[in-house]
């Protein structure tokens, strides 16, 4: 009832409904609970666009000038979605949790305390510098100590149940930055990013998570549908096993390098959305260095290094397979189009200088278990960046026993990289990626090969903001319906 | 009266304008009709290249995979090499997901996929003896239609082989995105009834919720009828009017129909049409414009001509016309100042002799009034020398020269006051009484002249401002010549009658009349009918009644007799009374 006694008309709620692909069987993250964890839950800082360290719960933060020890800020006001105030406390236990939990992040290791000043301030000593602490804290999700599903995201999950295939959101109105303005948050699961376009075109649901290469110009045709493409923080590579007995060697790999036409591998199997690769860092990084040397397409190049490593192509033809300078496998994903693609791609490349890459696709099970276990001369695949430093450290620094590695045996930029990780200062930083794009090059455990696009797709009934960040999803909670127009159901 | 501008217009109306119109109204007809056929035509067209275009890429696909089949066969390559071969070729047609070689019996010989072939051969009885299989569209839920085409190889050969190629149809999505016609014509691609590909991207959501198109006329048409081309306007589902060109792509049983709003399909229809009204009315104003100045010119001389004669009749004899133009009315224009200029010429010599007469009659007037009393005063002076001591001659003498030289003076006189205002003094003067008084004077005359002279006076006084001499010597000038008129045993008479505001009086007489051609001219000067006398008496008299504000008019007939009249306005005013004594 308004002030003057007569009744108001309410509006109606207005519902996002996000369309997402389920992940590959097999694939433990990804789908509507990861999606459902980034609105429902928030970090103590973000990454920005820039690898930077951004304000999420953590208002500020200082470290020590030694680096030995991190103080953070916390914004007033937070609370949990129960209405729990969020207080250094609380953070302190959730970290502790996360420190005393297996596969913890790398900088977590060298904590040894957590100090609570008062109820906003907190410090983190550590035993040794830890630059990669900031981006460590930016994958811990500060939630509820008790109950799992509650966070401090702008929005909370209105229903507890299993979220595989369907997930409802509302939003939160104590949330800290400010009410959200979409009121609800539908999250469906489809069999892949095809299938949730057709959702999109059938009126199923007003935006989707992702498009797919494939149907991305005619999504982006549509005039009822906005695009948001930017470079996603993941990039492919032809990954080497240096145990291999030729493929340990530096030149051989330089030369393999070279004979790869990366712009022409994007341009095929990514359809021109993306960019090449020249390593793992990345390319928007504050530390990036623009005037490091990089590998450019040059078979001539590669034919005269393979030549002078003595691997010529032979003067007589083998019987049953192509002849070649030398030949190896590379491990691919089956039902992966993009993968085979990209390897096929490859492999004619490799082709025209005389190396024959015999492509070897399996299931995702069998390559997991071949990647653990070395069993394979090379392998084609794609490795998260997420703008950090420390993903760099964790895929290209030698592992240890039993662990994962995408180039098992390299441990050419070890030092450099735990330089990087001991740094206390920007200064130190640029220095360590300088050197550690140097040595990528020389001893190139990869032939980096391309950051592939993302694009997201939101229908134009809706304002998206656009900021900093070009994830038009991380503003999730600043879309608004364009006024009059409905929004959802 | 009918204006010369009126039938001018009229002119142009119907030499010009009529023809126009209706020359605007047949063209806008049939150019409609033309443009539409035309456009329907051209659209026709679009959709028959469209269908060939996308028979084509299937017919290019099939070429495709054949020549890949016949390569692999026919070269004996190994199987690695096939391979690479058919990895290559889907590495270079995009459209190809996979390229796999069979045998007959299905197994498999080489695959551009890195693992094993995901394809198989066709079913034998899918197969029914072709060569050539395609198989039917599939639109899942992927959305994109995709289709596997399969060729047999050398099919009569122990060589024989099957080449299978799955095609993703993304790229005849692609193709028909391609097509536009106009900007807001699109391609749609139809099989079975189902949409399968729309080239409008906001109308691809119809394939994705499986819209069928059963109630499109067109489609029904092309189908039912079993033509490879069809044409029809209809509505669309939002209320656009459409024009939709149908054609059927061979070999597929799949509808291209291109469609395009008719609001743009025949803009350039109506723009024409626009344009040709336009030009029509410009025609027609441009016409009338210069019609109308072409007109103006054309009468405004006339009108000039026109009114520079009216002002020579009125006597303005120095007006001529100026008349540009070499043309007839330039000619009638320069004509007409020649005659202008010939009639002040003639005018000039008319009055040279009218003065000459008039001298001439003013001379023979004078030698005539004046030759008797000169006559007499010579023949006295003549006597008078010789009886000069006679005393009585001396007196008699003396009277006659004295009579004889009041003669010359009156004579004198009358020229001198037919040239200037006669002098008069204006008072009250009663004219029942001055015309009775006049009428007693001339008494004699009348006894004389054996005619009967009287009066009809007006019953009350009748005041006129005059001066009673002068008025006495009009009337006495007016019944003399009466008299003289009237053969004897006639009448004159003297008549007065008043109003409020007029005194009337008639003389008139039984006489001879005075001819019509005279009568004009009886009151001008030094004109009588009269063998002597200068003709001044009536001039004279006029003069007189018209200095008093009064006029005078004269009818007559001859053999019958003449009357003038005469008419004053009535004054108020009464003669003031002299002191007794």
């Amino acid at each position: 009832m308004g002030c003057d006694g007569r009744a108001t008309i309410q509006p109606a709620p207005v519902t996002v409904q996000i369309g997402v692909a389920l992940p590959r069987e097999g694939v433990p993250s990804g789908g509507v609970p990861a999606f459902v964890d980034g609105v429902v839950n928030e970090a103590l800082v973000g990454i920005g666009w820039d690898g930077r360290a951004t304000s999420k719960i953590a208002a500020a933060w200082q470290y020590a000038p030694d680096g030995l020890a991190l103080q953070l800020q916390l914004h007033p006001n937070i609370k949990f979605h129960d209405g729990t105030p969020v207080t250094s406390e609380i953070v302190k236990q959730v970290l502790l949790k996360v420190i005393g939990a297996q596969g913890r992040p790398l900088s977590y290791s060298s904590i040894i305390e957590i100090r609570v000043v008062d109820d906003r301030v907190l410090e983190l000593h550590l035993s040794r510098p830890e630059s990669f602490l900031l981006s460590d804290l930016a994958g811990s999700s500060i939630k509820h100590l008790d109950k799992e599903q509650i966070g401090v995201g702008p929005y909370r999950l209105t229903d507890q149940k299993d979220q595989r295939d369907i997930a409802r959101l509302e939003a939160f109105q104590d949330y800290y930055r400010g009410r959200p303005k979409t009121d609800r948050v539908e999250v469906k699961a489809y069999r892949d990013q095809r299938s949730s376009w057709a959702a999109l075109m059938r009126g199923e649901i007003n935006a989707l998570h992702e498009v797919s290469s494939g149907t991305a110009d005619f999504v982006e045709a549509e005039s009822s549908i906005r695009t948001f493409a930017f470079l996603r923080p993941y990039y492919a590579f032809l990954s080497f096993n240096l145990n291999h007995p030729v493929l340990s060697r530096a030149e051989v790999r330089q030369a393999l390098s070279h004979a790869i036409n990366r712009p022409q591998v994007v341009q095929l199997a990514l359809r021109g959305r993306g960019q090449p690769a020249d390593g793992p860092i990345w390319p928007f990084h504050w530390a990036y260095s623009t005037g490091h040397k990089s590998y450019s397409y040059n078979p001539e190049a590669a034919r005269l290094v393979l030549d002078a490593a003595g691997f010529p192509v032979p003067a007589e033809r083998p019987i049953g397979r192509m002849p070649s300078r030398l030949r190896f496998k590379c491990l691919i994903l089956s039902d992966y189009a993009r993968f085979e693609t990209m390897g096929l791609v490859m492999q004619k490349q490799l082709f025209d200088v005389g190396v024959d890459m015999e492509l070897e696709a399996v299931p995702l099970a069998d390559f997991v278990k071949r990647v653990i276990t070395g069993q394979f001369d090379t392998l084609l695949f794609e490795w998260a960046s997420a703008r950090t430093l420390g993903w760099v450290y964790n895929a290209w620094h030698s592992p240890a026993p039993g662990a994962m590695s995408p180039n098992p045996g390299y441990r050419a930029a070890d030092a450099v990289l735990d330089r990087l990780r001991r740094s206390t200062n920007e200064d130190e930083i640029r220095v360590a990626v300088s050197e550690l794009q140097r040595v990528l090059y020389e001893d190139p455990p990869a032939v980096f090969i391309a950051w592939p696009n993302v694009s997201r797709a939101v229908s134009t009934a809706f304002v998206v903001p656009q900021e900093s960040n070009p994830d038009v999803m991380g503003s999730l909670w600043l879309w608004q319906p364009v006024s009059g127009r409905p929004a959802g159901k | 009266m009918r204006r010369i501008t009126s039938r001018f217009v009229a002119l142009i109306a119907t030499a010009a304008v009529g023809p126009l119109i209706i020359y605007g109204a047949v063209s806008v007809a049939h150019l409609k009709q033309g443009t539409q056929a035309s456009v329907i035509q051209g659209n026709r067209r679009v959709a028959q290249q469209v269908a060939e275009q996308i028979g084509q890429y299937i017919v290019h696909d099939t070429r495709i995979l054949r020549s890949i089949g016949l390569e692999l066969r026919a070269t004996g390559l190994e199987p690695w090499l096939q391979s690479r071969i058919l990895k290559d070729y889907v590495l270079d047609f995009p459209e190809f997901r996979e390229v796999s070689l069979f045998k007959t019996s299905g197994q498999p010989l080489a695959t551009s996929r890195p693992g094993v072939a995901r394809l198989r051969v066709p079913e034998p009885n899918a197969v029914a003896g072709k060569d050539v299989y395609i198989a039917p569209l599939r639109v899942d839920d992927d959305l994109l239609p995709t289709t596997t085409i399969a060729v047999r190889i050398r099919p009569n050969d122990e060589e024989s082989a099957w080449v299978v190629g799955e095609i993703a149809l993304e790229e005849l999505w692609r193709t028909v995105d391609r097509i536009r016609v106009g900007q807001q014509g699109y391609a749609l691609v139809v099989s079975e009834k189902r949409l399968i590909a729309h080239g409008n991207p906001d109308r691809k959501r119809y394939i994705a919720t499986g819209t069928e198109l059963p109630g499109h006329e067109l489609v029904e048409r092309v189908e039912t009828q079993n033509v490879d081309q069809d044409s029809l306007t209809y509505r669309h589902e939002d209320g656009t009017e459409m024009l939709g060109v149908a054609a059927r792509v061979p070999d597929l049983n799949w509808t291209v129909i291109v469609e395009q709003p008719t609001s743009e399909a025949f803009a350039i229809a109506s723009q024409l049409r626009l344009q040709l009204l336009a030009s029509i009315a410009i025609a027609l104003l441009g016409t009338v414009i210069v019609g109308w100045f072409w007109g103006r010119s054309f009468i405004t001389r006339i009108f000039a001509l026109t009114r520079a004669t009216r002002a020579i009749a009125e006597g303005r004899m120095d007006e001529r016309v100026e008349v540009g133009g070499r043309d007839e009315i330039q000619e009638l224009g320069t004509a007409f100042n020649s005659m202008a200029d010939r009639l002040v010429e003639l005018q000039e010599d008319v009055r040279k002799q009218e003065r000459q007469a008039m001298f001439g009659r003013i001379a023979a007037g004078l030698v005539h009034d004046l030759s008797h009393p000169i006559q007499n005063i010579g023949n006295s002076c003549k006597l008078i020398q010789r009886m000069f001591d006679d005393l009585e001659y001396r007196d008699t003498f003396k009277r006659t020269v004295e009579r004889e030289m009041v003669i010359i003076k009156r004579v004198l006189d009358d020229l001198r006051n037919i040239a200037r205002p006669i002098p008069l003094e204006r008072f009250p003067v009663e004219m029942n009484r001055a015309i009775a008084e006049t009428v007693e004077s001339m008494m004699p005359h009348a006894e004389t002249a054996g005619i009967t002279l009287r009066t009809e006076l007006a019953a009350d006084p009748a005041f006129i401002d005059g001066d009673v001499f002068a008025l006495g010597r009009v009337f006495r000038n007016l019944i003399l010549n009466a008299i003289q008129a009237t053969a004897p045993g006639g009448r004159v008479g003297v008549a007065t009658e008043a109003d409020a505001e007029r005194v009337r009086i008639r003389v008139y007489d039984t006489g001879c009349g005075i001819p019509a051609d005279r009568l004009a001219a009886v009151f001008e000067d030094f004109v009588t009918t009269k063998r002597r006398g200068l003709g001044l008496g009536l001039a004279i008299s006029k003069k007189i009644v018209e200095q008093l504000g009064g006029q005078i008019t004269v009818v007559s007939e001859v053999g019958k007799g003449t009357t003038f009249a005469l008419d004053f306005p009535r004054t108020r005013a009464r003669p003031i009374a002299l002191a007794a004594g």
